[in-house]
Order: C-alpha cells, then sequence, then structure tokens
C-alpha cells in the first residue's frame, strides 16, 4: 500500500515541506531511502527499524521504498525518522492511514523508540503556520520551544507508542499550551557600577549603545575592557517579541538554543575566541549552520583583542557590518541568514601592551608594533563610529569607596535615546542612528553655522576622509538625542569628535 | 655639470667600491681626473680590481658619464662630492668625512646655521613635548632643523618644523629613491616641498644597514652647529650622536628628564659626564652660538571658555589623563570630552595614547 505523510526540513531559516512517501510491495525484504538523503537519512533505516519493533509493532518484511519529495532537493539530518515510521507504519495499515495525514511530524527516533529532539523547531513552525499548516507532532523536549507560537496546535509526544496510540485514538492528548514571552531582566554579565572609574569608556559606551554605533576600545591589558564589554547587555534595549523570535529561529538552528527555555529573552553577547575559523564566525561548513556573527544577531559581537584574529577572519566581517546580513554558499544552493549586531572591538597598542603607557617600558621593535596595528583592516576601521583610549586606573581609584552609577540607571537613558530613534525611523527599514543612510543624514543632521565651522577645522586638522565626516555627523546625532535635543549643536560635534576614529593607522 | 673630478668620485661610488678606498684614493691622487687615463692603470691597480679599473679607463667619459648619473636624474638627485665646490665646509675637517652627499631639494640650505635635534625612536609624551617646542622655537629664531627622519624624536622635529613654516633637513641611512622607515613618507615629501633638504651618503637602491644608521648619524652631527639631545636610552643610537658632537667639537645640548624614565636615562647620563651640555631653553641654545633671540609671540587666551581655561591651568604642570582632569575640574565626562576636543582643534593640546593631554607649546 502507498502512505503519504508530512514533515517538514529547512533550508536556512526557511522551512519548506517534505512530503514522505513509503510504498510496499512484494518481494524479498528490502528497504531504500530515495529523494536525495543524506548519510544521516539514510541510517534511518536503523532506527526506524528498531523503534518500531521495541514499540511493539510490525516492522513489515517487504520491499519498502521511503520517497522523500521534492527529489531534487538534498534531505539532511534525521528529523524526519519520525515521519517516516508514521509512514510505514501507514503503509503497512497498521495505524489509520486517513488519520495520520492530518499531522506533520517531526522528530528523531532512539532505538528504544523515543523521540528525541531537533533543531530549528521554531522557523520551520513559523514557516509552516505561514503556508496553512496547523497540525503538528514534535518531539517532547522542544516543547518549551514551540509553545511560543500561537494559531496552531502542537502535540509534543515522548515515544513512538504514543503517537501510535495518538492517532488510533486510543489515548487523548492535548496540544501545547502557549506561552507567554517575557523579557529577562538580568542585566548582562556584569553590572557599571562594579567599575571604578573610567569614566570616559563609560560614557563612549553609553553613546555607542544608544545609537548602535560599533566601538573600539584601545588600551593595554588589564584595563578593563573585557569588563566593560561584558556590561554592555545590561544596558542594551530591551528585546520586543519579533526581534526575540528572529534569534530564537537562528540559535535553533545551530543548535545553542536553550531547551528548558524553549526561546531567547534576553539579547545574546558572543565573544569568539581569536582562533576562530572564517566558518565558525560567518557560518558556513557542511550543515550551512550560522556563524558567530549571527548568533550575534540582534545582540553584541565581542572581539577581544582584534589584531589577533586571523585577517582572512576580520575581513569577512565586512559583509555582515555593511549589510546586516551574511552569505554562506553551498554548492546546493545560497542561504542568508540574518547578521545585525553591534561590533564591541578591543584592541591594544602594540604587541607587548605597554606602549604610550605611563609607567611601564614597551619591549616591541617599531616593526612589530606597525605590523600588529596594519592588521586592523582600513574597512573595518572604517565602520566603527567610535574609538575611545583606557588607560590604567590608578590603585587609590581602585580602592576609593566612590558609588559608581548602575547599568539600570545608565539603560533608562539608553532607553530614552532609542525610543527617539524609533520614532524617527518608523515605516524605514533602519533601526538606529548608526545605520542611517545619507539621505536620512541629510535630513536628521543638520548643523548650526558654529558647529559647521568647527567641523571643518576639525576635517583639516585630522585629516579627516569623508567616510569620517559622516561617521561624526551620526555620533553627534545620538549625542543629542541622549540629551533630548532636536538640533545638534557644538558641544555634541566637540564630544563626538573626541571619538574620531583613527582613519589610518599610525603609531 | 659635473666636472670630471666630481665624476671619478661619482664613478667609484657607482661601482660600490667601499668608503675606505674611495677615501684612499682621494687622498692620495693629486688630480683625481687621471683616473680615467688608460695610462694609469698600473697605478690603479693599488686600489682597485682590474674589473673596476676597466669600467673607468676602457669607456669613453660620455658614456660612464650616462650610466653613472641616469639614477640621479630619474630621483631628482643633486650630487655634491668631496671633490665639489660647493661640499660643505663643515664636513671636510671632521673625521671620515662623506666622499658623496645625494641631495633632493633645496641645496642652498646647506650653507644656513642648522641645529640638529636627535632623541629615542619610542619617546614620552615629555620628549614629543620638549621637541616640538625646542624645533618650533628654533625655526622662529631664523634657523634650520637637522635630523635622521627616524620614528620618534626626528620625526616630531620634522612635523613642528614643517607647522611653524620652517625649513628641514633629513639625513638618511639608505638611497634616497626608497625612504625608510616608509611611515615618514608622506612627511620627506612634504620637507623637500616645503623649501626642505633630503641628504643620504648612499646612492639610489642602496639599503639601510645597521652600519649606515651609525654613520649617518655623523653627518647629522657634522652638519649641524648643534646638537639638541631631547631623550635618549641608556646605550642608544642617539648618545653615539652625541658622541659624533662632541669629537668634531659642536656644541652639545641636552635637556634633562625624569629621573625614573628610561627614556631619559642616557640624557640624565650626558649631562653629568659632558661639561655645559644642560639645557632647558631656547635661549641657552641661541646664546651659546651667538644668535640674537627673536620677539617671542602673545598667545592670547581670550578666546578660551571657562571650562577650558580650566583645563590649560591644570595641564601646565604636566600631561593629564582624561578621568583626572573630569575628577579636578568636576565636570561631567560629555562636557570635559567636548571642551577638550574644542582645546585640540585650536592647536591649544595635544592628545595622547591611553587617553592622556598634554600642552601644546
Amino acid at each position: 500500500m502507498l502512505a503519504k505523510i508530512d514533515s517538514y526540513g529547512l533550508s536556512g531559516l526557511v522551512g519548506y515541506k517534505i512530503e514522505v512517501e513509503v510504498d510496499i510491495n512484494q518481494g524479498l525484504p528490502a528497504y531504500d531511502v530515495v529523494g536525495l538523503p543524506d548519510a544521516s537519512v539514510k541510517e534511518s533505516k536503523e532506527r526506524v527499524h528498531s523503534a518500531i519493533k521495541n514499540s511493539l509493532m510490525q516492522f513489515p518484511k517487504h520491499k519498502i521504498i521511503v520517497n522523500l519529495a521534492p527529489a531534487n532537493t538534498k534531505k539532511e539530518g534525521p528529523a524526519f525518522d519520525l515521519a517516516i515510521a508514521i509512514s510505514i507504519l501507514a503503509a503497512s495499515e497498521q495505524i489509520k492511514s486517513s488519520q495520520a495525514s492530518k499531522y506533520v511530524y517531526l522528530g528523531e527516533l532512539g532505538l528504544d523508540g523515543s523521540i528525541k529532539p531537533v533543531r530549528g523547531i521554531l522557523p520551520i513552525l513559523i514557516s509552516a503556520k505561514e503556508k496553512g499548516y496547523t497540525n503538528f507532532v514534535v518531539p517532547a523536549a522542544n516543547e518549551k520551544e514551540a509553545s511560543y507560537i500561537t494559531g496552531i496546535n502542537v502535540y509534543a509526544i515522548s515515544t513512538l507508542s504514543d503517537v501510535v496510540k495518538f492517532i488510533n485514538g486510543t489515548e487523548k492528548f492535548e496540544p501545547i499550551k502557549n506561552n507567554v514571552w517575557s523579557v529577562d531582566h538580568v542585566y548582562g554579565y556584569e553590572d557599571f557600577s562594579r567599575v571604578k572609574g573610567q569614566h570616559a569608556v563609560k560614557r563612549a559606551m553609553e553613546i555607542a549603545v544608544s545609537g548602535g554605533h560599533n566601538i573600539l576600545m584601545a588600551g593595554p591589558p588589564g584595563t578593563g575592557k573585557t569588563m566593560i564589554a561584558r556590561c554592555v547587555p545590561g544596558i542594551l534595549p530591551d528585546l520586543t517579541f519579533d526581534e526575540a523570535l528572529e534569534i530564537t529561529k537562528i540559535h535553533s538552528v545551530a543548535g545553542v538554543l536553550d531547551a528548558e527555555k524553549g526561546v531567547v529573552t534576553s539579547r545574546p553577547f558572543r565573544s569568539p575566541h581569536h582562533t576562530a575559523t572564517n566558518v565558525a564566525l560567518i557560518g558556513g561548513g557542511k550543515d550551512a549552520k550560522p556563524g558567530e556573527v549571527s548568533l550575534a544577531h540582534g545582540g553584541v559581537l565581542f572581539l577581544d583583542e582584534m589584531p589577533e584574529y586571523a585577517r582572512s577572519v576580520v575581513e569577512a566581517l565586512r559583509q555582515p557590518l555593511e549589510d546586516g546580513v551574511v552569505t554562506v554558499s553551498r554548492a546546493a544552493g545560497t542561504y542568508q541568514y540574518p547578521a545585525n549586531f553591534m561590533l564591541v572591538a578591543s584592541m591594544n597598542p602594540c604587541p607587548c601592551g605597554n606602549y604610550g603607557s605611563k609607567d611601564l617600558t614597551c619591549t616591541c621593535s617599531m616593526n612589530q608594533i606597525s605590523k600588529y596595528l596594519k592588521k586592523i583592516s582600513g574597512p573595518l576601521l572604517d565602520r566603527i563610529d567610535i574609538k575611545v583610549d583606557v588607560d590604567r586606573v590608578k590603585f587609590i581609584d581602585l580602592k576609593e569607596e566612590t558609588t559608581e552609577e548602575s547599568s539600570e540607571q545608565i539603560k533608562k537613558r539608553v532607553d530614552a535615546a532609542r525610543k527617539i530613534q524609533q520614532q524617527r525611523f518608523a515605516g524605514t527599514p533602519v533601526r538606529s542612528n548608526a545605520k542611517m543612510t545619507s539621505e536620512q543624514i541629510k535630513k536628521y543632521c543638520k548643523l548650526d553655522e558654529q558647529s559647521e565651522q568647527i567641523l571643518k577645522a576639525a576635517f583639516d586638522k585630522f585629516k579627516m576622509s569623508a567616510r569620517g565626516y559622516t561617521r561624526i555627523l551620526k555620533v553627534a546625532r545620538t549625542i543629542a538625542d541622549l540629551e533630548g535635543e532636536e538640533n545638534i549643536c557644538s558641544r555634541h560635534v566637540l564630544e563626538a569628535i573626541s571619538y574620531r576614529n583613527i582613519d589610518k593607522v599610525q603609531i | 655639470m659635473y666636472t670630471k673630478s666630481e665624476l671619478a668620485i661619482l664613478a667609484l661610488d657607482y661601482q660600490d667600491i667601499s668608503y675606505k678606498k674611495i677615501c684612499d684614493i682621494v687622498f692620495n691622487v693629486q688630480n683625481l681626473e687621471e683616473i680615467f687615463d688608460k695610462k694609469n692603470t698600473q697605478f690603479l691597480q693599488n686600489y682597485l680590481s682590474q674589473k673596476e679599473i676597466s669600467f673607468l679607463t676602457e669607456m669613453p667619459i660620455e658614456q660612464i658619464e650616462k650610466l653613472v648619473l641616469s639614477d640621479l636624474d630619474k630621483f631628482g638627485i643633486v650630487a655634491v662630492t668631496f671633490a665639489s665646490n660647493d661640499y660643505p665646509l663643515c664636513l671636510k675637517n671632521i673625521d671620515d668625512p662623506p666622499m658623496v652627499l645625494y641631495l633632493i631639494g633645496n641645496v642652498n640650505l646647506l650653507a644656513k646655521q642648522k641645529i640638529g635635534v636627535v632623541g629615542t625612536r619610542k619617546p614620552t609624551t615629555y620628549g614629543k613635548d620638549v621637541a616640538r617646542k625646542f624645533s618650533a622655537e628654533l625655526v622662529e629664531a631664523g634657523l634650520v632643523t637637522i635630523s635622521g627622519l627616524s620614528y620618534g624624536i626626528d620625526a616630531c622635529c620634522a612635523e613642528a618644523t614643517l607647522n611653524a613654516g620652517g625649513k628641514h633637513i633629513a639625513v638618511l641611512a639608505g638611497g634616497l629613491d626608497n625612504i625608510y622607515p616608509c611611515q615618514n613618507q608622506d612627511l620627506s615629501k612634504q620637507i623637500v616641498t616645503s623649501g626642505g633638504l633630503l641628504v643620504s651618503e648612499y646612492r639610489p637602491f642602496v639599503r639601510p644597514k645597521q652600519y649606515t644608521f651609525i654613520a649617518r648619524n655623523r653627518i647629522v652631527s657634522g652638519l649641524s652647529d648643534g646638537l639638541l639631545v631631547v631623550e635618549a636610552g641608556k646605550q642608544s643610537g642617539t648618545k653615539s650622536t652625541a658622541n659624533f658632537c662632541i669629537n668634531q667639537g659642536r656644541e652639545l645640548f641636552v635637556v634633562p628628564g625624569n629621573i625614573f624614565s628610561p627614556q631619559s636615562a642616557g640624557t640624565n647620563e650626558l649631562i653629568n659626564e659632558i661639561p655645559d651640555c644642560f639645557t632647558i631653553s631656547t635661549e641657552q641654545i641661541l646664546n651659546r652660538l651667538n644668535i640674537e633671540p627673536k620677539q617671542s609671540k602673545q598667545t592670547s587666551n581670550a578666546q578660551l571658555s571657562l571650562l577650558g581655561q580650566q583645563i590649560i591651568e591644570l595641564l601646565t604642570c604636566g600631561d593629564m589623563h582624561f578621568d583626572q582632569i573630569a575628577e579636578q575640574i568636576n565636570a561631567p565626562a560629555n562636557a570635559v570630552a567636548s571642551e577638550l576636543s574644542m582645546l585640540e582643534i585650536m592647536g591649544a593640546i595635544h592628545k595622547e595614547a591611553g587617553n592622556y593631554y598634554s600642552l601644546a607649546h
């Protein structure tokens, strides 16, 4: 007999339907899978076989053909195990075919018949819902993740035999309840109140986060650059549900989603080690998985000691920084993953870290310093709007019992500035000042005469490039927003100039 | 353009003949033109190999001239040899005078009054301030500055000279076709366009080596009427330049420094060892060289805001970190940042590494 059961596959972050057809014919026992299955799908034979047997059902001793349609796309991963098993059971009339075909099945099978969780449940459900599918059977372990989609019936079941009982009607199962999503107000990994002194850097960070500007901290080791970077998630604006879904999709596909939570509730903070390869950072590889830049989507990507990263890796950041997406190419086609993040980078002034320091001597040769600084290419520097120097805090300052502002207080100001930008850019794809188009810069960053003069003087004195000029305008706009000012005036421009980035790396 | 005697030295240098051999020939041959004459072959065998002699005697002199001068013309280089009329007098009497000086730019500067400004390649903020202050003031007094275009103090001096509208001479340790260090290539071009001069003892395509740097220092000192040492480590190339200065009988001026700073260990030592070189003002230099100081300009502080004036006052005691400034003035970070930017644009202060600020002199 012939049975047709629905499952779903993922291409990047978009799901597409897969029809699992099973035909059982007379002949010597055989089992073949067609439809461009990959290795794990081919191996499903053994899993399905044992799972069916150990669920006290019959594995047909005939010629079994499994077809995964459409025939011209590669099928990957073990998520179709359940659908294949159901289809076989339906084809061998061990379950009611008409009842079974009402659902979309997702799940990997264990040899004992248990249903194991799969990646990408959320993006699959979202895509399937869009196409009009409303009834799903998913692994019990994925229940949390699936609970955030409204308007569909999801049955989270833990064993194959339970699914059979469900389809045959011998036991009743309820669809899972929807969960209400809420933001997690955990203030990042560190709180700004624990950072003593460093007022210039904190101020720069507040501006960077408010306007979504990429920021570079330069200074010797041990000056608190990493600690300050870890404070950033605590002052980022609260996630919206839509953003959370977007981020959860990516994390689910990459397999880093916390199954307990099932959804992302705060902005991601990713800090890949500098031995990270191109693939790890940008994405790709055999499974075309999203890379760190996509995992940081909607959050922060922290590159500690940026010159230590391989040149090719740093160059590969250009596309995501420019477009907010990464294109991952494979033989079968290209996927696009979103990669809109805030870049926080740190660097030492030289390989030994002491160049320019008051108390410690630099042991590097000029050649070493020059080589080290050259590793940060011009085009990457170009996309960093704010640069701030960090130096050691005197011991006295560390000991003093001054109260520093908490992240919560800083976040209030950031939120207010972000709100202004939300209203300003409503209806456009732009969400923050850093991403303004040249049209928008012309419209929103008009300068009064005094500011014009100051900016021109700075342009000449510091030999800025045109790009440097626009960066200052954007940062000045954010500074004015933080003050609640509609018009940019000279003090905003002057402060923005103090965070100017170096156009050319110089000693 | 060049006399036969001048051409003789250039032709010797062109063949990469060692400095010592060229010296021997120049000091032992009465009439240098004669090295082109075939009948002097036997005599020349005392100094040169057969191949080298053939180059000089076998070809017609026009052809030798063409070969030797082609690279020089290509780069716009003028050569002044030991045999030339305009060979600087100040170099004639030093130990090991250079046999050739390859020049790009304003050759007339060789006859002017010059002060060498040298120091460490990794100066502190203090060192840079000192170099800038002295360079600007020396320029104002009408002097030409001369240095080695290295990183650090040398480059500081060149920049400060250009900013003050003065003229600078840079003596390089390699051929003038490819400036070393390449970071200072733009600076070298500016030096030429502003009426300055690039000098080298080495013809085009000769790369700098460790010994050429030391050799170059004797020319920096040799061309100067006096040498100002700004910052130097304990055993440094700068100290060797100071030694040349003393041996050549020039005036030595050394600026003292922080006793804890390694970059002042050398300069403080020099002050201890050499009598009368302690220098803390340009007036002292001008006095020792018998030059009239010009009237000092009045800098008006009238345009500064209240906050700006407070900051300037704080910085007169030395450089300060951003956080310290903010604390002392008791102003929020953004106000301090704006004001510091303004002062920087006006040229009243400098921003240094690590977010430190210092007064510009």
